[in-house]
């Protein structure tokens, strides 16, 4: 009896954590110099508005759409839907004045990126971060 | 000249692709857009823009868009457009342009240029991108039978762009110059700029620009070599789930007060998870002036897909000593991007 409430527990708990948002941070090189950036400036960047933070320029890498790192990144940063990001992209890819970020796959791929750039600046969960990266944006 | 400027735009366009890319610098870029469309006109007799009671498809496009970022400075980008069974739809160069990054909050653009006042001009084929199926025609056509043009697709010249922020506001200034095109002829000596201001919830958008239209036929014989001086404004407030957008644009014709035009628009939306109904208000003040009232609504089928259908009631204006007779359209999008 026992066993089967926390088995139901358990299977409860596994499928809420599908739903939760993922904590992510935003990341980048030790080697950038930058140690904290603000979520306006995070934002700007990631829609193409800004392309230097305190004088360093910087490259956005996204991830690809699935993915609960990007879900939560643009909820809880960019504030934007998946449809309101795609016309706010499509005002600027199609008008010439702008393309996405590059994408990749996941927070592994990210986190390889922007290590290996010094001007890389990327968004993975947090459990992720390592040494080999430099968290400067924590969504609190 | 025509020829040298169009031979121009397409090595820039070829030179887009072709253009060599760097590691961390973006690579060539393909994306796109798609439009199947449809409208009906409910009168037997009348019809409204081609569209008569056997309906009409004309509206079905597709465009094709190519940039590449070459370095930290300069930006190459295209686009190729399609439309009309009537031109069998034939490829163009939309339009073609390199940017200079000349400072962090600069930039200059050469080359074919989308016209950029008014608040949708830059993206009016591109549906997903707005809540009509077309934006209100009594503004965004170029086709003015004999009167000031208020919009035009696109010009060739250069234009430098100035962007800043301060707080939670993105303030823009645009300066243009170069010859303006419209459906019959060329709008020359062009001039004219634009400020905007914007946050999360609003766009505010004012706009000016003068020309001289040159080689213009039909029922615009007579404008030529006038100058024309356009003023517009228009505002968007995206609120909660209220969307308001308005907009106003006036052409005086130095010299021929009677072809004078003024185009003018109001809309309201609320959305309503992935719909969004709407009712909008729109009236031309020209030679061939009307009046139009129309509800729609918007479904976002996906993030890259959606699906429009609007119902309107048109009321040309009436000859002299005549009463004005009203006809009902009904037109439907669906519209991707890729």
């Amino acid at each position: 009896m026992i066993k089967r409430r926390i088995s139901s527990i358990t299977l409860l708990l596994a499928l809420f954590s599908q739903f939760a948002i993922a904590d992510v941070v935003i990341i980048v090189s030790p080697a950038s110099g930058i140690s904290s950036i603000s979520q306006k400036q995070a934002k700007r960047i990631f829609l193409g508005k800004m392309k230097k933070v305190n004088g360093k320029a910087l490259v956005a890498i996204d991830q690809n759409e699935g993915s609960a790192s990007r879900d939560a990144f643009y909820k809880t940063v960019v504030k934007k839907s998946e449809s309101q990001l795609k016309s706010y992209w499509s005002t600027r890819i199609f008008s010439g004045k702008g393309t996405p970020p590059k994408s990749v796959k996941n927070d592994d791929e990210v986190k390889s990126w922007v290590s290996a750039n010094a001007d890389a600046i990327g968004y993975t969960d947090s459990s992720k971060v390592d040494a080999s990266v430099v968290v400067v944006y924590t969504n609190k | 000249m025509i020829r040298a400027i169009t031979k121009l735009v397409i090595s820039l366009a070829l030179l887009v692709i072709i253009a060599p890319f760097t590691a961390l610098a973006a690579q060539p870029e393909i994306h796109g857009f798609f439009r199947a469309g449809a409208a009906i006109s409910l009168d037997d007799t009348k019809t409204y823009q081609g569209a008569d009671k056997n309906g009409d498809f004309s509206s079905t496009h597709f465009g094709l868009n190519f940039s590449n970022q070459l370095d930290s400075k300069w930006r190459l980008a295209s686009q190729i457009f399609a439309a009309g069974y009537e031109e069998n739809y034939n490829l163009h160069i939309d339009w073609a342009y390199a940017t200079l990054q000349a400072t962090d909050d600069l930039k200059v653009n050469f080359g074919k240029i989308k016209y950029p006042n008014l608040l949708y001009s830059e993206v009016v084929d591109v549906g997903n991108v707005y809540l009509w199926t077309a934006p209100p025609q009594e503004l965004y056509n170029s086709e003015t039978e004999g009167s000031a043009y208020l919009f035009m697709e696109s010009f060739v010249g250069a234009s430098a762009v100035y962007s800043v922020f301060a707080g939670d506001f993105e303030f823009t200034a645009q300066a243009l110059a170069g010859n303006g095109g419209v459906e019959d002829g060329s709008l020359d000596k062009m001039i004219g700029g634009s400020v905007s201001v914007n946050n999360e919830i609003f766009t505010l958008k004012a706009g000016f620009n003068q020309y001289t239209p040159k080689e213009v036929e039909d029922g615009d014989e007579g404008l030529d070599d006038n100058v024309v001086s356009v003023v517009s404004g228009g505002a968007i407030v995206n609120w909660n789930n209220v969307l308001v957008i308005g907009e106003y644009a006036k052409g005086t014709v130095d010299g021929a007060s009677e072809k004078d035009s003024t185009g003018m628009y109001a809309t309201v939306g609320y959305v309503i998870g992935s719909v969004t109904p709407n009712v909008t208000f729109s009236k031309l003040d020209a030679h061939e002036g009307r009046e139009v009232i129309g509800v729609g609504a918007k479904y976002q089928m996906s993030s890259s897909s959606t699906f429009k259908i609007d119902y309107f009631n048109v009321t040309p204006d009436a000859e002299e000593g005549e009463e004005s007779e009203s006809l009902g359209v009904i037109r439907g999008a669906l519209d991707f991007v890729f």
